[in-house]
């Protein structure tokens, strides 16, 4: 088995933490508003309270096979076949998920800050920042992610303070939205959007026990919902819904709008700086996660072969959708739609056939 | 062997880093459009005028000071702005970037024809600037921007941002940057309003006869009316309302004043009215916003009932009578005084915008609070019921300072005190 290191419950948050909230800045809130309206600031919440009630399973699932991550978890609990079959889907998930949020990148990227240069160049940057990433190991990016987080953080929370001046409390009006049966529904479908906590399950075994885990993921998934919360909040009290629904990244357009006298405006430098840093450590993440599983379900005990053939896949996978709309409408939708499938509701059923098994006597899980 | 390969690699990496970004492009292959002129078209859809620094000095001047930099206009007709910019390329040696752009003028005409094809159309492009400022001016746009030349600076940017700070000092117009124009455009609490420009002939200024009996304001004028000689051939004056993208009429500057109150906006202004107790005699304040407005909607059987009460403060700027009113007795009169003058521009400015049926005042955004779904709330449709709105307004004004004197005593002639 591949050896992934050691690394604290400090650093699993920051890992999780930057994974869940690049969203932010991506075109998720324009997608979200278009759904549900004024809402998203709270139906972000019940995403996140959905999300913890998932990974409360998928800490029940952990606690019943005591040292072992999701892929040996769910070759125990659904036999080698069966097992494989969720590992491999659970692998696709994360290495779709490394193409398509490294093309959506690529695209904010050309549209905002780069439109002369080739997407091939924005992807191939990306894509060999995070091969060299998983060469280093995760122990390097759990670290990294840590050391990134704070500044990452100050940064957003300056730009919704300078943001203040521009609230408008009238904005939030009306207050449920295209309906509370919407926002309720999409909340609990858009949980996906903190899918990312599943990557505590893949790394179990770098963390030190249960206990830890539990402690991560919880405190991960309520501070990352703090964090996307107050960020749809802030949005939400700058631009009406009509506007927010038709900008592609509103974040930028935020800092872009700023001004407080004819020197200090237009801070988007100070957003880009915080984007890319996120989103290439978020990269990183994902594609050392499908690598990991890779290796723990072929039995590899080195990592470092797959790298660049999963990077090679990866960025295929990034020049597949013809265009911005497709990449958004289909694959960024699809893996937020379908994530909870993979991400959630196959842990699920590893743990409920784990716990039929315990009954006859079949299963080895231990509570 | 290896340790060849890695620094043949590393010097190979080195090596590519020395030739930059391809794609970069120096400041100097830059040519920055300082405002674009949008009028309506004749050669093709639209008529788009660019104004750019030739960033060609005059000269050095007797002392070594660098002579003023010029700046130089070209109009294009055009289906859209960008394909505008290309064919300007064609007869200029550098790239035209308006991501300094600051003005966005409009015609009248085009702005009462509609301006959503091309407000939608331009925002797409990352280098224009939401913080833009949206302009319209009477008359064409492409004069403006060739006529846009202020006299106190050559400092272009600089003046453009002076010009709209203004406002803030007179309160005779708004200010709307092109995300508020567009968002207003599009929302549904409120219309959009931008600031009217005119060339003024100077033929309002006559150089004889008497001045009018009855009091006139210092803000009842539009935009190209104001009875001056001399400076900017073009004053900023009034505002230009909106239905949706069609400009449908126009507020001159008091009645810009008064929208400024209504929106929370007003900063300060010298507001002057006619002496209460002698008609003939003139009393100006240095008025300021004390606090953001109260509004409140209710509804009743549909019928929306809009209750605002406006803050105001002033200092006295100015008092052209001998009354004593800076004492407690009198102060009270002045003030009432005031209040009731401020009321009547703001009920008068109120109705006018009945009249054309655009809430531009935003009170479309406390009636939301009534709603609790968007199906609920678009399906009432503020924007056509804000004719029925029942309007009560309500102005508190407190005198707080009499400026340098604290008494005014009358004049002594030779036949004693002057009454």
């Amino acid at each position: 088995m591949i050896k992934e290191g050691k690394f604290g419950v400090h650093e699993a948050v920051c890992l999780v933490i930057i994974a869940i909230c690049n969203k932010i800045f991506s075109t998720t809130p324009g997608y979200v508003t278009r759904t549900v309206g004024t809402t998203a600031w709270y139906m972000t919440l019940i995403s996140c309270i959905t999300a913890i009630a998932f990974f409360t399973l998928i800490y029940l699932l952990l606690k019943c096979f005591p040292g072992k991550n999701i892929v040996e978890i769910y070759d125990a609990s659904l036999g080698r076949v069966v097992g494989f079959v969720f590992s491999f889907l659970l692998m696709v998930s994360f290495l779709l998920s490394v193409g398509i949020y490294a093309r959506e990148f690529t695209e904010i990227m050309k549209t905002y800050a780069l439109p002369a240069t080739p997407p091939s160049v924005i992807i191939g940057t990306l894509i060999f920042t995070a091969s060299v990433a998983v060469f280093l190991g995760l122990e390097t990016i759990a670290r990294v992610a840590k050391l990134a987080l704070y500044p990452a953080l100050l940064g957003y929370f300056l730009i919704l303070v300078f943001s203040s001046e521009y609230f408008k409390l009238h904005n939030l009006f009306p207050i449920l939205g295209y309906g509370l049966d919407k926002t309720v529904f999409t909340g609990i479908l858009r949980a996906s959007a903190y899918d990312e906590v599943t990557i505590l399950a893949v790394f179990a075994g770098s963390l030190q026990g249960a206990a830890h885990i539990k402690k991560a993921g919880y405190t991960s998934l309520l501070l990352s919902g703090f964090i996307i919360s107050l960020g749809l909040l802030c949005f939400s009290l700058v631009f009406e819904y009509t506007s927010i629904q038709e900008i592609t990244i509103i974040a930028y357009i935020l800092t872009r709008g700023l001004k407080y006298g004819t020197f200090f405006q237009r801070l988007d430098p100070i957003f880009l700086l915080l984007w890319i840093i996120t989103t290439t450590i978020y990269i990183s993440i994902l594609l050392y996660t499908t690598v990991s599983i890779y290796c723990k379900l072929f039995r590899l005990q080195d990592a470092r072969p797959v790298a660049v053939p999963m990077a090679v896949l990866a960025v295929s996978i990034a020049i597949i959708p013809k265009d911005f709309s497709s990449v958004l409408s289909v694959y960024v939708e699809g893996i937020r739609t379908y994530g909870n499938i993979t991400f959630f509701i196959m842990p699920v059923i590893a743990l409920i056939v784990a716990v039929i098994r315990k009954k006859k006597g079949e299963s080895e899980c231990a509570d | 062997m290896r340790r060849l390969v890695s620094v043949v690699l590393l010097f190979v990496f080195i090596i590519s880093l020395l030739t930059a970004c391809w794609d970069a492009r120096e400041i100097d292959e830059w040519s920055y459009v300082y405002i674009i002129g949008v009028d309506k078209g004749v050669g093709n859809a639209l008529r788009f005028t660019f104004q750019l620094p030739s960033l060609k000095h005059q000269g050095v001047e007797a002392g070594g000071q660098l002579g003023e930099t010029s700046q130089y206009t070209t109009s294009i007709d055009a289906p859209t702005m960008y394909a505008g910019v290309n064919i300007a390329e064609s007869f200029t040696s550098r790239r035209l970037n308006y991501m300094h752009t600051k003005y966005i003028v409009i015609s009248e005409e085009l702005a009462r024809e509609g301006v959503e094809r091309f407000i939608n159309g331009m925002i797409r492009s990352r280098q224009i600037r939401r913080i833009a400022h949206i302009i319209i001016v009477k008359g064409k746009a492409s004069k403006f921007v060739e006529e846009f030349k202020p006299l106190l600076t050559s400092a272009i940017s600089k003046a453009q941002e002076g010009f709209m700070d203004m406002h803030w000092d007179t309160g005779f117009f708004i200010d709307t940057s092109y995300q508020d124009f567009i968002r207003d455009m599009k929302n549904t609490y409120k219309m959009p309003a931008a600031p009217l420009t005119a060339f003024n002939d100077f033929s309002n200024y006559r150089t004889s006869g008497n001045p009018p009996k009855e009091f006139k304001s210092e803000g009842d004028y539009y935009a190209g009316e104001l009875p001056r000689s001399g400076g900017n051939k073009f004053e900023f004056f009034g505002t230009a309302l909106f239905d949706g993208d069609k400009m449908v009429g126009e507020l001159n500057g008091d009645e810009s004043r008064a929208l400024l109150m209504l929106r929370g906006e007003f900063k300060s202004g010298s507001i002057a009215m006619a002496d209460p107790k002698n008609k003939e005699l003139r009393i100006a304040f240095d008025t300021k916003a004390q606090k953001k407005p109260y509004i409140k909607v209710n509804f009743h059987e549909g019928k929306p009932f809009v209750n605002v009460k406006i803050f105001l403060e002033g200092d006295i700027q100015n008092l052209q009578s001998t009354e004593e009113y800076e004492n407690l007795e009198l102060k009270p009169v002045l003030e009432e005084a005031f209040k009731v003058y401020i009321k009547g521009v703001i009920d008068k400015t109120i109705d006018k915008c009945k009249e054309l049926n655009v809430d531009v005042f935003g009170f479309g955004e406390k009636a939301a609070k009534h709603f609790l779904t968007i199906q609920e709330w678009e399906e009432y449709n503020w924007l056509s019921r804000f004719k029925d709105a029942e309007v009560n307004t309500e102005v508190e004004f407190t005198i707080r300072r009499t400026g340098t004197l604290l008494k005014t005593n009358p004049t002594r002639t030779a036949e004693g005190e002057k009454k």
